[in-house]
Parts: structure tokens; C-alpha cells; sequence
């Protein structure tokens, strides 16, 4: 954790009865920030109040409300001489929305910060805290990484209360909990966990309680700062939280008995436990028919091994074990190749590495240039490279075929474990061939046999098997055989 | 903990370039040798032909000018003493995982082929799938250096040749090794021979029929292509016999497909005489008829049968025939279908066998049925 600064220190614990010494008070704690706004208004004679708060912050609108306007207008307007008194101004705020009362300073200073608005009244031993959230913020858009032809187009967005909204929406039960916690020191970040009640495990909601209160950071900006901090295993490739910006999704998971946890200035949730055959779940699989879903689910499997495991057969076979090609196939491999200056293992190694550059600056340039690279990119990589000898063309192709197929996995996340793998598996290829390449397979199956996501194993439910709950792994189920298997996917697991 | 593991990571990782003894042979590095030849010199040394592909002049296809191919040579006393030879005038890596021909030249085949049989199943670098065919009447030498221009590689053309007419018409060296382990049973292997056409004035590859050895692996004679079709029929080994029967009386020929073919052995042994009774069962299609005869007619086509039927008695009993007599060999599975159906006899017979083979009485039953006349009774423009 970086050094943080010194707690701040507040003048006095408890505010005073009066106004001026108040404005003194709250000037001195919100020194040198100039978005803070103090306004004093005298309702009447007797009545004065001092309204605080972050300027933008709050809903101005409030006050403009007819409500509100009416009642200003029937306490001061001409003719009227009935007293504003701190017992009926508090009442008539209640208008606005949700208010409390509080006295300590501290508690003052740290409501302002999370757009409340305080009122000081002239003679009174506490302030007025008034909800009325009401900042700039971007309107609920369709997803962008998560894209489905069929099913709802919404995602979240950076505002917690829209997202829990969204997940609201489509869970409409008192069953549904949304368990707030506000984590980071400095950034005092607003964090929902959500769990169907009855679904979840209760277990389970207590390890994600459990750890998420454990988690001691001054500033937490997205809710990859969470999942950092709070699964299992570190030192590993594979995600073991799922992070989505489809509402639906996180609602199909809840039902499942996932906990989510939603952080407010994130459009992500994260889903726990994941799985990893997860990844290879599309919100789409659910609304399409489900013959058409396994057939997908079943072409993600296949371009799943090919994006793995592509560049280092193609490397193995035409260096140590040419005999497993067919005879005409190889002839066109060694006329492709002839000529070309590398060994094949830094052939595919070069090309991999200029494919991960090319899709790192497809991600980073600004979009006006987005063009411009890809066009050179295609050229570069794919004619003149070949045309120059440097590269065979059958390498291009393997690349290709690697970079199209690692982008069919619907979960980014898990896109990213199977590139990082792809490397050392490309290396080994290379020294070992096949024998290398079975190597590696068995140290990663060993791995993600190992691997748990909050107690449920990463293979479940094949490894462990768990014939009962394996209706959507393999194959999407038609939801007649699904539904009453849905409600409990995620079980106590086995222990081994 | 974290250290440990690196430091366990790196020293495996070190191991990789310290070991030195890698496998890996850049395709660019190799040589692969499509069919290789081995021919008997008079001194009693082999010479291995080897049949490679040049990658560079396949790519530009049609261009025809220059060769894709290269032939090289080499003389040993054994198989690994020619390869090595050959590998002293080549620059890439000989490389035989690809081999889809062997050829025998005449005179190895005379000599026996056994002893090089030790070098292509000891060597894993060598291929059970690769044919062998014996080349009649000329060198492995000869044959392999005639082009062929359908083909980058004229070893391809006859892997290709034996699809066409049949995969059984070759033998791989796997189905020859399991050949060899059938009971009393010689070895046969492709023939083929150069033809030198002097209308055309030229040269070209032409499969003869079949080179039959005896149990010393030594060539004992050929078979025609159609008596080595009719030994396949006898073997169970194809479901095709194209046949062409002449009528009596010269009448015309016609000439039907049998498909469906099967055959049953049976086998006595009374008398101290192995007596073997062969039935061919087959249906055949009418290719064509020459006679002025209508087949929609059942009587004619009941006379058409029973030609048949005797025109593949005789033929099948003179194949036999020429086995026993001439190369006094069973290639015909006899001895496989004797020893289980009288095992007890059998350990007698065994060592002699090519006797009792040659000594025993032949009877050929043929029941082919004319299935499908085709799509007229008589021919067109014939009364």
C-alpha cells in the first residue's frame, strides 16, 4: 500500500449552536477548496441557515421544486408572519428528500464530500443532512465488449445506484439484497454486494463479506482494484472472478447463486465464484434456441484449443515431427518455407509478438489514426513480409487464425489467460516439440485442477464431477430441462 | 517461497540450452525422400536411389523446364552404408519419413530382398507405410529416373496409379510384414516395368501385375495383371474383377464386372493329399456385349452365366496352377485356411508345405450371377 497521509484533524467534535462559528469552523476543514459552496440565507428574522455543499454535487433542482417554492412562498411570502423555525424547516426538507440530523463535525465534513447537503440553523446543536445526489454522469449505452445480437442492450454504467437500478429491474423480489460497504480511506468508494437470499450460500456471502472488509486501500478506482484484492490465487493466469457489464448476466447469476459485487465508478461487476467454463457462456446462449447454442458453445471449445495451442503444433510438427503431415501438405509447407531465414519456433514467436503489438495499438490509438495502423499493419504483416521472405506464408496464416479464434471466448478476461499461455507453450514447442507441448498441458491442467474461486473448484463441475449440474457446461440444455437445475448451480462443493 | 520457485523455474529453464542435444531439424534443413530404389551391383554391394523433392521448383507448378525432383545414389555393403553415402553428396538432412515407394530392381529381387528387410523395421526414421513394388525386367535405378508428367514427383504417380486400380494392388511394408506371418504363405509384391512405346517414342511406367516370391524371399516369377486379379479374388482382397469372356464358336466376346466377389476354401486332406476346393460367389455387370444377343432374353443370358462362370473356372484353376508348378508357392492363403481347418495335420504339414501345396488337387467352383445387364438388350444398329 502507498504511504498515506495523516488522518485529517478536525478543530472540535461537535458543532456549535452558533451560525458564524459554524461557517468559521467548516471554512477552516475546507480550506484552500473552492468547490466547496457556503451560502447563508435569511428565511426571516429569527430564522438564518447556513447551507453547505460540493459544488455540482447536489441537486439544484431540489430547490426549484413547486413543493419547495410553494413553501418558501407561504413562510415568507408578503403578508405572512408566521415564524420558520428549525422543527418545521426540518419537516419541509423532508420534502426534497431523505434528510438525517448530525452534530458531529467529522461526520459533517465527510457527509459534504458524498454530496449531501448540510443546513446550519442559527441556535441549533446539529445540521441538517439532505440527500440530493445529483452530478453529471453518462446514461445507461450498450454494452461494448459484451456485444449479443439477441437479448437487452443495456450496461452498466459508472453510477452505482443505476447499476443496482438495472439489477432491480429484473429481479423484483424483497429476496434480493444489496449490501453496501464503503471501502478506500481517501476515496470512501461506494461497494454493493447483491445476493438472492435463499440462493446464494450463506457461506459464501460471508467469505465475500468477509474479505471484501478486509480490504485496506486508500483509493479504489475500479473494481479491478477489488478482484485483485480479494481472489484466491495471484500468482495465476486464469481469472478467478467474472467481471461483466451486462445487467442480465449478473442477474442470470444471482438466480445461479453467484454473489456480485458492484463498485460505484465502475461499469463491471464482478460475479463470485467463477468457473472456468464460465468463459465459455455467452449471454447470448440463454436467448438464442439451444441447438444453436451448444453448436456455438461447441465452436468456442474448438477455437479455444486452436487460439492455445495453433502456433506451437504447427511448430512442433514441422520441426521434430514432419511424418504427421501429409505428404502433399508438406510439400507445400517446405516450398512455402524455403527461403525463409528463421527457424520456425522465432518465425512464430516474431509474428505472435507483432500480432499482440498490433492489437495492443488497435486498443491505445486514438481512433482518428485507428485506420491508418491497420491498414499498415495488415500490409506489413501480411504482404510484404511474406513477400520479402522473412516470413512464410503459412505462418501468417497460423497467426491469423490464432488471433481470430482468441477473440471468440465471450469472457475478455479469460481471452487474455490463453494469450499469456500461449507463449511459454510456443517456447517449449520449440526446444521439445510434442512431447513439450503435452508438458505444459499437464502443468496447466495441474493448475487449474488446484485452482478454487471462493471454496469452488475451477474445474467444477467436470472436475470434481457433478453429473447433476453439468447441463449447461458442455451443452446448453433447452431451458425446460434447465430451469429447476438453475436455482442451485452453485453447490457446497466437494471437498477432495 | 516465491524466490524458491523462481529459482527452481530458472534452473529448468537453464537446462533447456545447456543440454544441446535438440531434435529440431528446420524443415528448410531437410531433405525428404519420396521413394528411394535399391539395386544389386555385380560385386554383391547395393546401391540406394533416392527419389527427393527440390522445394524451391514447386512452388512456380507448371513451369516444366527443370526437374522438382533430384536423384541421388549410394553404395554400401548395407542399407545405413548407402544412406550414408548418399548423405556425403547432399547438403540437407536425408529425411525418409515421407517414403512413399520402394523399388527392387530384378536382380535384387533374384538375390532375395530379407536382408534389407532389418534396415526399413529397425529404423524409426523409416515408414511402415511406404510400397514396395519390384521393377521386371530392369533396374530401380532405370525406373525411377523416367519422368512422369502428371506429377511434381513420378513416385507419386504410381502411389496415386495404385488408388486408382485398387489399393490391394501394393503392398506396404506393414501389410508385407504381416504377410510374412501367414501360415505357409509366400509373398507377393507389385510388379511393374518400364514400356518403351515407339509410336510415341517414349518411355513410360506401366504396372505389370504382381512379383511372386518364395519363402526365402527370393523372386520366383510374375503374375500378369489379370491373374493377379483373379489371385485377390481368391484371397478376399478386392470386391472388383473386371472380366472378358469369349463365347464359343466365335460368336464375340462380352465382357462384365464382378462385384461383391467372395471366395471359400475348403480343405481336405485324405490319402496323405491336401485336397483344396475354392468357391467364387460374385455378382456381375454387363460392361459390354459384342453378340447380336439379347440379353432381356433369360435363356440367352442363362447361357451367358454359365460361360462365365466356366471361363473363371478355368482361369482361376491355371493361376493356381501356375503356383504350384512354376513357383511352387502358395500366395493364395491356402495354408492359412488348412491350418484351421485342420490344425491337428497342420503341424505336420508346416515345414513342407510348399510340397503339399504343389502336389495338391485343385477344384474351382465359380457361381457368378449376372446381376444388371446395363441399360439395352442387344447392341444398337444389330438385328
Amino acid at each position: 500500500m502507498v504511504s498515506s497521509p495523516s488522518p485529517v484533524s478536525y478543530p472540535r467534535e461537535k458543532i456549535s449552536t452558533n451560525l458564524d462559528e459554524n461557517l468559521a469552523l467548516l471554512k477552516q476543514v475546507f480550506e484552500l477548496c473552492f468547490d466547496i459552496v457556503f451560502q447563508r440565507v435569511d428565511l426571516s428574522n429569527e430564522c438564518a441557515v447556513l447551507m453547505v455543499y460540493v459544488d455540482g454535487m447536489i441537486e439544484k433542482n431540489a430547490f426549484k421544486s413547486p413543493l419547495f417554492q410553494s413553501w418558501l412562498l407561504e413562510k415568507t411570502g408578503a403578508g405572512v408572519q408566521e415564524t420558520i423555525n428549525y422543527p418545521n424547516l426540518k419537516e419541509h426538507f423532508a420534502v426534497i428528500g431523505p434528510l438525517r440530523h448530525e452534530s458531529r463535525l467529522q461526520e459533517i465534513a465527510e457527509s459534504i464530500l458524498q454530496s449531501y447537503l448540510a443546513v446550519f440553523v442559527e441556535g441549533e446543536p446539529e445540521a441538517i443532512l439532505l440527500e440530493t445526489s445529483g452530478w453529471e454522469h453518462r446514461g445507461v449505452e450498450e454494452p461494448s465488449s459484451e456485444v449479443a445480437i439477441r437479448g437487452p442492450k443495456e450496461s452498466f454504467t459508472e453510477m452505482l445506484q443505476t447499476n443496482t437500478n438495472l439489477i432491480r429491474r429484473r429481479i423484483r423480489t424483497p429476496k434480493l439484497k444489496l449490501e453496501s460497504v464503503v471501502l478506500g480511506e481517501l476515496s470512501k468508494t461506494k461497494v454493493a454486494i447483491a445476493y438472492v437470499e435463499g440462493l446464494a450460500r450463506p457461506d459464501l456471502v460471508q467469505l465475500v463479506k468477509q474479505r471484501i472488509s478486509n480490504i485496506r486501500m486508500d483509493i479504489i478506482l475500479e473494481s479491478g482494484y477489488i478482484e485483485e484484492l480479494i481472489e484466491d490465487k495471484s500468482f495465476s493466469p486464469f481469472p478467478q472472478l467474472l467481471d461483466t457489464e451486462r445487467p442480465d448476466i449478473v442477474a442470470a447469476n444471482l438466480i445461479e447463486g453467484r454473489v456480485a459485487i458492484l463498485t460505484d465508478g465502475t461499469p463491471q461487476a464482478l460475479l463470485v465464484p467463477m468457473t472456468f467454463w464460465t468463459a465459455f457462456q455467452a449471454a447470448e446462449d440463454y436467448y438464442e434456441r439451444f441447438i444453436y447454442a451448444t453448436l456455438i458453445r461447441w465452436t468456442r471449445f474448438i477455437l479455444f484449443t486452436i487460439s492455445l495451442y495453433l502456433p506451437s503444433l504447427y511448430v512442433a510438427i514441422t520441426t521434430f515431427h514432419p511424418q504427421l503431415l501429409p505428404s502433399n501438405f508438406l510439400l507445400s509447407i517446405t516450398s512455402a518455407r524455403e527461403g525463409v531465414p528463421f527457424p520456425a519456433v522465432i518465425e512464430a514467436l516474431l509474428m505472435e509478438f507483432l500480432f499482440e503489438g498490433l492489437r495492443e495499438a488497435g486498443v491505445r490509438l486514438p481512433k482518428a489514426v485507428g485506420s491508418a495502423v491497420s491498414i499498415v499493419g495488415a500490409l506489413v504483416i501480411g504482404e510484404a513480409a511474406v513477400q520479402a521472405g522473412i516470413v512464410s506464408a503459412p505462418m501468417v496464416i497460423i497467426v491469423s487464425v490464432t488471433g481470430i479464434a482468441s477473440f471468440t471466448i465471450p469472457r475478455y478476461n479469460m481471452s487474455i489467460a490463453f494469450r499469456i499461455l500461449r507463449f511459454p507453450l510456443l517456447l517449449i514447442s520449440g526446444a521439445f516439440g510434442l512431447f513439450g507441448i503435452a508438458m505444459v498441458s499437464i502443468f496447466i491442467l495441474i493448475h487449474m485442477v488446484r485452482l478454487e474461486s471462493f471454496g469452488v473448484p475451477y474445474l467444477s463441475p467436470i472436475a470434481p464431477f457433478e453429473p447433476k449440474q453439468i447441463k449447461d457446461v458442455l451443452v446448453r440444455a433447452p431451458w425446460w430441462k434447465l430451469r429447476t437445475h438453475k436455482a442451485s448451480m452453485i453447490r457446497k462443493p466437494r471437498r477432495r | 517461497m516465491l524466490n524458491k520457485c523462481l529459482g527452481v523455474l530458472t534452473a529448468i529453464l537453464l537446462l533447456l540450452p545447456l543440454t544441446g542435444c535438440w531434435d529440431r531439424h528446420e524443415l528448410n534443413d531437410r531433405l525428404f525422400e519420396f521413394g528411394s530404389g535399391v539395386d544389386r551391383l555385380k560385386d554383391g554391394e547395393i546401391m540406394l536411389t533416392g527419389q527427393f523433392l527440390i522445394p524451391t521448383n514447386s512452388k512456380e507448378g507448371g513451369g516444366g523446364a527443370e526437374k522438382s525432383y533430384l536423384i541421388e545414389t549410394g553404395v554400401g555393403k548395407t542399407v545405413s552404408d548407402c544412406l550414408f553415402d548418399m548423405q556425403l553428396k547432399l547438403s540437407r538432412r536425408i529425411t525418409r519419413t515421407h517414403r512413399h515407394n520402394i523399388y527392387f530392381g530384378e536382380k535384387m529381387a533374384i538375390a532375395g530382398i530379407s536382408d534389407l528387410m532389418d534396415s526399413v523395421t529397425r529404423d524409426p526414421d523409416s515408414r511402415l507405410k511406404s510400397d514396395m513394388w519390384v521393377v521386371k525386367g530392369g533396374t530401380a535405378l532405370e525406373f525411377m529416373e523416367i519422368s512422369y508428367p502428371l506429377e511434381k514427383l513420378p513416385v507419386i504417380a504410381l502411389s496415386k496409379l495404385r488408388n486408382i486400380i485398387g489399393k490391394k494392388t501394393g503392398n506396404s511394408l506393414l501389410e508385407l510384414l504381416i504377410e510374412e506371418h501367414v501360415e505357409g504363405s509366400g509373398l507377393t509384391l507389385p510388379a511393374v516395368e518400364i514400356l518403351y512405346d515407339p509410336k510415341q517414342r517414349k518411355k513410360t511406367i506401366h504396372v505389370y501385375g504382381r512379383a511372386v516370391l518364395n519363402r526365402k524371399q527370393q523372386l520366383a516369377g510374375y503374375y500378369d495383371s489379370m491373374e493377379s486379379a483373379y489371385r485377390l479374388w481368391v484371397t478376399g482382397q478386392t470386391n472388383r474383377v473386371p472380366v472378358t469372356v469369349p463365347l464359343p464358336d466365335g460368336r464375340g466376346t462380352f465382357s462384365v464386372d464382378v462385384r461383391q466377389t467372395k471366395c471359400k476354401v475348403r480343405t481336405k486332406f485324405e490319402r496323405d493329399r491336401v485336397e483344396i476346393e475354392v468357391d467364387m460367389k460374385g455378382g456381375a455387370v454387363v460392361l459390354e456385349s459384342i453378340p447380336a444377343i439379347d440379353l432381356r432374353n433369360i435363356n440367352q443370358l442363362n447361357k451367358f452365366e454359365a460361360e462365365l462362370n466356366r471361363h473363371v473356372e478355368t482361369a482361376i484353376l491355371n493361376v493356381i496352377k501356375k503356383a504350384q508348378q512354376q513357383f511352387k508357392v502358395d500366395v493364395f492363403q491356402f495354408g492359412k485356411a488348412f491350418s484351421r481347418q485342420h490344425p491337428s495335420e497342420w503341424t505336420d504339414l508346416d515345414s513342407g508345405w510348399e510340397q503339399a501345396f504343389s502336389d495338391a488337387k485343385i477344384t474351382v467352383n465359380s457361381h457368378v450371377k449376372i446381376r444388371r445387364i446395363g441399360l439395352q438388350g442387344p447392341p444398337p444398329n444389330k438385328p
